[in-house]
């Protein structure tokens, strides 16, 4: 299979004060293949949000800025794309789902008219089609009812369900890649493992690419087939969810899942912890960003950042412990 | 290792709010947020409460220390029914019980100093003098492992995890014996969760205190309690020991509840009983068990009458007409 987004160097900043730029995103190069599903995770602030904000260009300017790299989108670098040719890729190849739906659903408008309208646009058919398109696609999402559910407005809805229709409405226009960021967080478990049932089992029939971000290993480990962990706006680790989570390579990797007591962990078992806090990303240390709070931390962390490295086995890592493997920025 | 004394004892216990509707001259909405529970909480335990958003569990909570009145039923705390006493009263009690809370941003006033917070209780609750008060503050902060010179800083100046160890040095200043952990964790980053449940376990030890364990995540209940309690709008499902309900849990609910946790072990992947559908409103029970409309194994009489919470193997109660 091809690769369908290739990030290569990405780096996207905001100006927080009139002298200070931090670098939310910082040097990313990574690539999702057709029909894969590639997840983001990281804590508070690494910079998941922001690395699929770049793709879609909806980063605000001003504050932020793309300030370099390529984002290859079928082989054609997005960034040169101009502003009316992105509004077309936006909703159409490439759609988004967002934490929460009510910022993305318009509240006055009922929910088939807002679905028929967008599928109109980028699938090209007429209002009769793409009304029917909807209310297959809504049946898919085992809504209930999706005839009379077409004519009732956003706030009618719990939040699962909300969180239904902005599914449907990304997939309803057949996207080659759907970026979802967060689309459970603030659901219940069940609900939430309802909502990730169906992005699975669309996304299987559909082929559809999936860019999953979230800061819950757990979730990752049932949908994704890759994984990208991020730290404080850099990659610190790739790689197929299943060896990464068997053999985390780099400290914050293994200190992440060491915190995380898992079913099988027994009671009164002291967790692992990772010393100190997340730190500010106009306050990062010089050398590694993690260097701060890592438990097997050198010298050199303090004084220069590792490269990201590329093993033989289609994993990444950014440390000065792994040493084999081809450095690759 | 918890005692088999109860330490407190809730006795159909109940409460409804009442709501305006949100349409403009609206009827008056009953909340039936809590409906007659009953369990027992042992001396030293911790039991854990899970559930969905909506179902009851902060409003328990806030009823066993008697921050919220009782609609009915009784709580019998150390041989007393606190269920009925009159404001003056809980104040003879309130030292004994405390709470921490979900959010550590809006839960401590940002006007004051982080050993202001820590010993406004001592303040309120006991005679010490200033001097008593600020050694005890000092003797907090080092329980807590918060470093002496954040004594005098504000909360705007601390990160989640160490405004939380603020929350947690405040609810042990009156050296309490029951502490109701309203989702102590899930607010903070994965990174600093571990850190603040180590402490909540550390302090259980060194005070001999009592938990009742609220939260979300449901690997986090199972790794922190002794027992489990199952909430679904308003009913206790199903109680077990924390290792027995995750590996034989019996209630429907309780079964895609566990199913549904995600978890990191990529080695023993799951089963996963998916739910139809969504919660009903607690303005509008389901007659019957409150969990029928969503039950695969649903049956005529399911509807009909509320199953009570049954002892059904030593240790492991469930309500459910499938093991009547
Ligand atoms: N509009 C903005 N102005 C200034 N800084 C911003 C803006 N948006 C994001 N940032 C900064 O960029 C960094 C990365 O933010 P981002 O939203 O990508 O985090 P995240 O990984 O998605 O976190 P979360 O899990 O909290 O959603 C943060 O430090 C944030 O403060
Ligand atoms: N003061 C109040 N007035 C009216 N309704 C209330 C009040 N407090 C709680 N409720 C309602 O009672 C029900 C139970 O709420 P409660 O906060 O106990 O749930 P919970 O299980 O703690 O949920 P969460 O996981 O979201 O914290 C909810 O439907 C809630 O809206
Ligand atoms: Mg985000
Ligand atoms: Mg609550």
């Amino acid at each position: 299979m091809g690769k369908l987004l290739e990030v290569k160097n990405l780096t996207t900043q905001f100006k927080v004060d009139k002298t200070k730029i931090i670098k939310a995103v910082d040097n990313s190069s990574f690539y999702i293949d057709e029909g894969e599903t590639l997840a983001i995770v990281g804590e508070s602030g690494s910079g998941k949000s922001v690395t699929a904000l770049s793709v879609m260009q909806l980063v605000p300017d001003p504050p932020g800025k793309i300030a370099g790299g390529e984002i290859l989108f079928q082989g054609k670098d997005l960034l040169k794309y101009s502003k009316e040719e992105m509004r077309a890729v936006r909703g159409g190849d490439i759609s988004m789902i967002f934490q929460e739906p009510m910022t993305s659903l318009n509240p006055v408008f009922t929910i088939g008219r807002q679905l028929t309208e967008s599928i109109m646009l980028h699938l090209k058919l007429n209002k009769r089609d793409a009304e029917d398109r909807a209310v297959e696609f809504l049946r898919k999402l085992q809504i209930p009812d999706p005839v009379r559910r077409m004519k009732t407005y956003p706030h009618q809805h719990s939040g699962g369900m909300r969180q239904r229709v902005m599914i449907c409405m990304a997939l309803s226009c057949n996207p080659k890649l759907l970026i979802a960021d967060e689309p459970t967080t603030a659901l219940d478990v069940t609900i939430q493992a309802q909502i990730l049932n169906l992005i699975v089992k669309l996304r299987d029939e559909e082929k559809t690419a999936v860019m999953f971000i979230t800061h819950d290993l757990g979730v990752v480990a049932d949908v994704a087939h890759r994984a990208i962990v991020m730290y404080a706006g850099s990659i610190m680790e790739m790689g197929p969810v299943r060896e990464m989570f068997r053999n985390p390579l780099h400290p914050y990797t293994q200190g992440l899942l060491g915190a995380i007591p898992r079913l099988s962990t027994p009671r009164g078992q002291k967790l692992y912890t990772i010393p100190g806090i997340v730190p500010d990303l106009s306050q990062l240390p010089k050398g590694c960003p993690f260097c701060t709070r890592c438990d097997q931390c050198m010298d050199v962390c303090h004084q220069k950042k590792p490269p990201l490295r590329r093993l033989e086995d289609g994993r990444e890592v950014r440390c000065f412990k792994i040493e084999r493997g081809e450095e690759i920025g | 290792m918890a005692e088999q004394i109860p330490l407190i004892e809730a006795r159909h216990l109940s409460k409804h709010f009442i709501s305006k509707s949100h349409r403009l001259g609206g009827d008056k909405l009953i909340v039936k947020a809590v409906n007659d529970v009953s369990f027992d909480i042992m001396k030293n335990e911790t039991l854990g409460l899970v559930g969905e958003s909506g179902c009851g569990k902060s409003t328990t909570g806030r009823l066993l220390i008697r921050l919220l009145e009782p609609t009915s039923g009784s709580i019998i705390y150390d041989g007393r029914d606190i269920a009925q006493y009159s404001n003056r009263e809980i104040r003879g009690v309130r030292k004994e019980l405390q709470i921490i809370f979900q959010d550590p941003f809006s839960s401590l006033n940002p006007r004051m100093t982080c050993l202001d917070i820590i010993t406004e209780p001592l303040l309120i609750h006991t005679k010490m003098s200033r001097t008593e008060r600020t050694e005890a503050g000092y003797e907090l902060l080092n329980y807590v492992g918060l470093p002496k010179q954040y004594a005098l800083r504000f909360p705007h100046e601390f990160s989640g995890g160490q405004r939380q160890r603020i929350g947690i040095a405040r609810a042990l200043a009156l050296k309490p014996k029951f502490i109701v952990c309203d989702e102590p964790v899930s607010a903070l980053d994965v990174s600093v969760q571990s850190q603040v449940l180590n402490l909540i376990v550390k302090l259980q030890e060194e005070f001999n205190l009592t938990y009742l364990f609220i939260a979300h995540g449901l690997n986090v209940v199972k790794y922190i309690s002794d027992r489990v309690g199952v909430m679904y709008l308003g009913s206790i499902m199903e109680m077990a020991g924390s290792e027995e309900i995750y590996e034989k849990p019996l209630h429907p609910y309780t079964q895609s509840l566990i199913s549904a946790i995600p978890d990191t072990d990529v080695e023993n992947k799951r089963q996963r009983v998916i739910l139809e559908g969504d919660v009903p409103s607690p303005t509008n029970l389901p007659s019957g068990c409150p969990f029928h409309t969503r039950c695969r194994f649903c049956k005529k009489e399911c509807s009909e009458a509320k199953p009570e919470l049954k002892e059904v193997s030593p240790g492991h109660q469930v309500a459910c007409l499938l093991y009547e």
